[in-house]
C-alpha cells in the first residue's frame, strides 16, 4: 500500500507492523509526532499495544528496558535534550542488552534553548556505550530500517539497543510518498522477541544487574565488544533477507555509494544532506568534474572496511558534519574525526576536508554543496588542502 | 590488632601462612568498627596510632601522633589514649611460616567473558536454597548458642532473624545454620524464655575456620552433655534472652 | 515451564507458605539488618509468582553481589530514580503479553523497592508519582523510609529529620 507521510508517521507504521508490545511517549519535538502517530493506529485498532505517557525522558527509558526485561518488544524516542535527560537509562539499556529501539529526532542540544532544528549531536553522545547508531534519508528508508533494526537488535548474537537518527524538521516533518508493506511479509522477516534464558518471569529465576565489582567488569564490557562486532554480519544478513522478501534493494547495507567510481572528490555524510549533495553530483557530473557522495547509514557499529574501499583512492575527501567534537584531534566533527581514523591504515591515504555546516537546522542548500565541491576540487588540482576545517557558512 | 587476648590466643584463630614470617601487633582494647563510617568514638584510632608510633616509628613517631590528635577535639584525651597504648598496651608476636589455624585459602575459579551470561544476569536461587557462594558467617563476633529443652518453639527467632539462618527441624526446634549467622543477637533479644538463647563470644569456639558445628544434632546426640556444655557457656554469654547480663 | 498459583486454604497452608523463603540467606547486609528482614517477609507473602525490582541502594548493593544473589525470586537493578518506571514498565509488559497470548495468563506481582533516594530523592518521586498515575497496571512500591542514604555512608537526604546527625550535616566540632 502506497501512502503519503512524514519520516515519523513511517516509523510509526514499521511499529504496527513489527506488532511492539509497549511504548512510552514523552513529548518533545521533533521526535514527537512518531507517538502521536502511534497514538492513533492504538486508537484505530490497528495496534495493540501498553501506550504508556511518562514524566520525563528518563521515566520513558527506564519504562521500555523492564518491559523489554519482561519480554515484550518496545519503541521509545526523543530528541536533543530530552535524549540527554535518559542518558542514565539509555546506557543501562545496552549495558543490561534489552533490544529496544529508539527513535532520535535529531534536534540542536540547549542551550540557548528552542532551535527545533537538526544536529547530530544528541545521537553522538551515545557512540561509545553500546547502541547501534544508524541515520535514514527517506521515509521508506526510516520505515525498512525501523523493521531491520528490530531484527538486527533481536539477534541473540547482538542484543544491543539501536538508534535510528532521523534528521528533525528534513526528514521528521516533511511528505513523502511510501510504501506499507503487508503484515505477512513482516511475519516472514522478523522473528518473535525471544530473550532466551534472560527473561524476567517467575518460571525463569534470574538476577539481572546485580552489583558488580572489579572482577568481573572488563568481563561484561568485553561481551559487549563481540555483540558490537557482531552487529556487522548480522546487519549484512538482515539486508540480504529484506531484500529477498520485501524485493527493495538497499545493496551496501552500511553505506550508499553514490558516483564515487572514479570520482576524485567525494563528500561524506549523513542524513538529509545527501539531498542537495547528489542533486550537486549529478550537475558536475555532467559538466565532465569526477566527483561522487558517499551516504554513512551506519554509524555504529562503524563500517571500518567499506570506508577504506571507498574513500582510499579518492584524491580528497570532504565529510560534511551536522555536528561538532569542540577539542578533538582536528578541531573538526565526529564523523570526519572517525573517518580519518578509518583512512589511517588504507593503502592510499585521500587529503581530508572539514565542513562544518547546517548547525542548528540551518539549511545546506543545492548551491552549498556546489560552493564546497569547488573548494575540494581545487584542493584537489592543488594535491593539498589550505584549509583542513571549515565552518561552513558562519558569518565572520 | 585490637583484642583484650593475648597474640598466642588469636594466634588459634588466625590462619597460617606459607611465608615470610611477621609480627602480630595486638594493641589491648575492646575489639571495635571504629573508623568504620558508623565511628564510634572510643579511642581504637588513637590507641592504634600510638601503637604503630611504638612498633614503626619509622613510619609514625609518637610526636607527629601528637601533633596530629592535638588537631582534632577534645585534644588532651585523645592524646592520652595514644600515649596509653604507647606505653604499656602492646604485645608483639613473632610468627613463623605455619605458625596459626591449618586452614588453606582455595581461591574461587571464575568464569570467563564466553561462560557467563550476557546482560549482567545470573541465574538466581530455588525456594529455600540459601546462596552457595556466599554466606557471611565468619565475620560475626557472638555466636547464638540455643538451650533446646528450654525452646517453646515460638519461632520468633525463626521469624525476625535477617539472615534466614534457622532451620526448622522435623520435630519443631529452630536449628541456626552458623555459616551463614552473622551474630547480630535479634534472636537472643526477641526469644521469650528465659536463659534459652545466649549469645556468646565467636572466640570461646575452635570449630575451624569457616566450619561450624551443628547445634541441633549435637543435642540430639547427647542432650546431658549439650546441657553441660551450654552452662559452661551462659556465664560468659553477652546476651541473654530475657534475662540481660 | 509454568508457575501454578497454590492458594492457601487453611491455616495450614498459610504456614506452609511462609516458611518457604525467596529471599534467602547468603546477602551482604550489616548485621541485624531491619531491611534485609522486611524484605524476607515481603517475599515470603508475596510467594512464588512474582517479580522484585530494586532501586540502586544497600538492598540492592547488600543483596545481590555479582555472580551471586540471595533471590529465588526474579529479580531486577533499576537505576535509582527508576522504580516508579521500572514496575510501570513490567506490568504494562506483563498485562501486553498476556493480552497478546505471548505469555500464560496468570496474576503477577510487581514489587519495586527503593529507599530515600529512590523513592524520596533524585528525581525518583515524579516516577513513583507518575506510576499511580497508571492504575490499570497492577504493582506494589514499597517504599523504605531510612531517614538517610544509608548505603552510601549515612548521609542526609530529603526524608531525614530535622536535627538528626548525618555525615552530611554540617555541626561545629570544636
Amino acid at each position: 500500500m502506497e501512502v503519503v507521510g512524514t519520516g515519523t508517521d513511517a516509523v510509526a507504521y514499521a511499529l504496527m507492523l513489527a506488532d511492539i508490545d509497549v511504548t512510552s511517549a514523552y513529548p518533545i519535538r521533533p521526535y514527537g509526532g512518531v507517538m502521536q502517530t502511534v497514538a492513533r493506529l492504538i486508537a484505530d485498532g490497528y495496534l495493540k499495544a501498553e501506550y504508556i505517557v511518562a514524566a520525563h525522558e528518563h521515566d520513558q527509558f527506564e519504562i521500555v528496558k523492564h518491559a523489554s526485561a519482561v519480554g515484550a518488544r518496545t519503541f521509545v524516542g526523543s530528541s536533543g535534550v530530552g535524549w540527554l535527560l535518559a542518558i542514565e537509562a539509555i546506557v543501562a539499556i545496552s549495558t543490561d542488552r534489552y533490544p529496544v529501539v529508539a527513535l532520535i529526532g535529531n534536534r540542536a542540544l540547549d542551550d540557548p534553548p528552542g532551535a527545533y532544528g537538526v544536529e547530530h549531536n544528541d545521537a553522538l553522545m551515545v557512540r561509545d556505550v553500546g547502541w547501534l547508531l544508524v541515520w535514514v534519508d527517506t521515509a521508506q528508508e526510516a520505515l525498512d530500517t525501523t523493521l531491520i533494526a528490530y531484527r538486527v537488535a533481536e539477534d541473540p548474537r547482538v542484543m544491543l539497543p539501536v538508534g535510528i537518527s532521523m534528521d528533525g524538521a528534513f526528514l521528521t516533518h516533511s511528505e513523502h510518498v511510501f510504501k506499507i508493506p503487508p503484515k505477512s511479509k513482516v511475519q516472514k522477516f522478523l522473528p518473535p522477541y525471544d530473550l532466551g534464558n534472560r527473561k524476567l518471569h517467575p518460571s525463569n529465576v534470574i538476577s539481572v544487574a546485580p552489583q558488580v565489582n572489579e572482577d568481573w567488569v572488563t568481563e561484561i564490557r568485553k561481551q559487549m565488544d563481540e555483540a558490537m562486532k557482531n552487529a556487522r554480519k548480522v546487519i549484512e544478513e538482515a539486508y540480504r533477507d529484506f531484500a529477498k522478501i520485501f524485493g527493495r534493494d538497499y545493496g551496501n547495507p552500511f553505506v550508499e555509494p553514490y558516483m564515487v567510481e572514479d570520482a576524485d572528490v567525494v563528500m561524506v555524510g549523513m542524513g538529509t544532506v545527501s539531498k542537495p549533495i547528489k542533486e550537486a553530483v549529478r550537475r558536475l557530473r555532467a559538466k565532465g568534474e569526477r566527483v561522487g557522495f558517499l551516504r554513512i547509514r551506519w554509524f555504529r557499529p562503524f563500517p571500518t572496511d567499506d570506508i577504506i574501499r571507498y574513500l582510499s583512492g579518492v584524491k580528497v575527501v570532504a565529510v560534511v558534519d551536522r555536528d561538532y567534537s569542540f577539542g578533538s584531534p582536528f578541531d573538526g566533527g565526529a564523523v570526519f574525526t572517525e573517518i580519518r581514523s578509518a583512512l589511517y591504515e588504507a593503502e592510499h591515504r585521500p587529503l581530508m576536508m572539514n565542513f562544518i555546516g547546517g548547525l542548528g537546522g540551518r539549511e545546506i542548500t543545492y548551491n552549498d554543496a556546489i560552493n564546497m565541491f569547488n573548494m575540494a576540487l581545487d584542493a584537489a588540482r592543488k594535491g593539498r588542502v589550505e584549509q583542513r576545517v571549515i565552518w561552513y557558512g558562519v558569518r565572520e | 590488632m585490637v583484642s583484650k587476648r593475648n597474640p598466642d590466643e588469636l594466634l588459634k584463630f588466625i590462619p597460617a601462612r606459607d611465608s615470610p614470617p611477621y609480627t602480630l601487633v595486638v594493641v589491648y582494647g575492646e575489639r571495635s568498627i571504629g573508623d568504620f563510617w558508623t565511628f564510634p568514638d572510643d579511642g581504637t584510632v588513637e590507641r592504634v596510632l600510638g601503637a604503630i608510633a611504638k612498633v614503626m616509628p619509622s613510619i609514625l613517631t609518637l610526636d607527629d601522633v601528637k601533633r596530629y590528635l592535638e588537631s582534632l577535639d577534645k585534644p588532651s584525651e585523645r592524646v592520652n589514649r595514644a600515649l596509653e597504648a604507647y606505653q604499656s598496651l602492646v604485645k608483639l608476636r613473632e610468627v613463623r611460616p605455619g605458625e596459626g589455624l591449618p586452614y588453606k585459602y582455595e581461591p574461587p575459579h571464575l568464569p570467563g567473558w564466553k561462560d557467563m551470561m550476557i546482560g549482567g544476569a545470573i541465574p538466581g536461587l530455588k525456594p529455600n536454597q540459601r546462596n552457595p557462594y556466599f554466606t557471611g558467617g565468619t565475620a560475626k563476633h557472638y555466636r547464638p548458642v540455643i538451650n533446646f529443652d528450654k525452646c517453646i518453639k515460638c519461632s520468633l527467632c525463626w521469624e525476625y532473624c535477617p539472615d534466614s539462618v534457622f532451620d526448622v527441624t522435623p520435630d519443631g526446634y529452630f536449628n541456626p545454620a552458623l555459616a551463614y549467622c552473622k551474630g547480630c543477637g535479634v534472636c537472643a533479644e526477641v526469644c521469650p524464655v528465659p536463659d534459652t538463647i545466649i549469645m556468646v563470644d565467636e572466640m570461646e569456639f575452635e570449630d575451624g575456620y569457616g566450619k561450624f558445628i551443628d547445634e541441633y544434632r549435637a543435642w540430639k546426640e547427647n542432650r546431658e552433655a549439650y546441657r553441660k556444655w551450654f552452662e559452661s557457656l551462659l556465664p560468659k554469654a553477652q546476651v541473654i534472652s530475657v534475662r540481660k547480663r | 515451564m509454568t508457575v501454578s498459583i497454590k492458594l492457601a486454604r487453611t491455616v495450614k497452608d498459610l504456614l506452609q507458605m511462609a516458611q518457604t523463603e525467596y529471599f534467602d540467606a547468603g546477602h551482604r547486609t550489616c548485621q541485624g539488618c531491619e531491611s534485609a528482614m522486611v524484605l524476607r517477609w515481603v517475599a515470603k507473602a508475596a510467594g512464588p509468582n512474582t517479580i522484585v525490582i530494586g532501586a540502586t541502594g544497600c538492598m540492592y548493593v547488600a543483596n545481590t553481589t555479582y555472580y551471586t544473589t540471595a533471590w529465588a525470586l526474579p529479580w531486577i537493578h533499576t537505576q535509582l530514580s527508576g522504580t516508579g518506571s521500572a514496575v510501570v514498565g513490567t506490568a504494562a509488559a506483563l498485562k501486553a503479553l498476556m493480552e497478546k497470548g505471548k505469555l500464560p495468563n496468570e496474576k503477577i506481582n510487581v514489587i519495586g523497592i527503593c529507599g530515600d533516594l529512590g523513592c524520596a530523592d533524585a528525581g525518583g518521586l515524579s516516577e513513583v508519582s507518575n506510576a499511580l498515575t497508571h492504575t490499570k497496571y497492577n504493582f506494589l512500591i514499597l517504599m523504605y523510609d531510612n531517614e538517610s542514604s544509608a548505603n552510601t555512608d549515612i548521609q542526609e537526604t530529603t526524608m531525614t529529620p530535622y536535627g538528626a546527625l548525618t555525615t552530611f550535616s554540617q555541626v561545629v566540632s570544636r
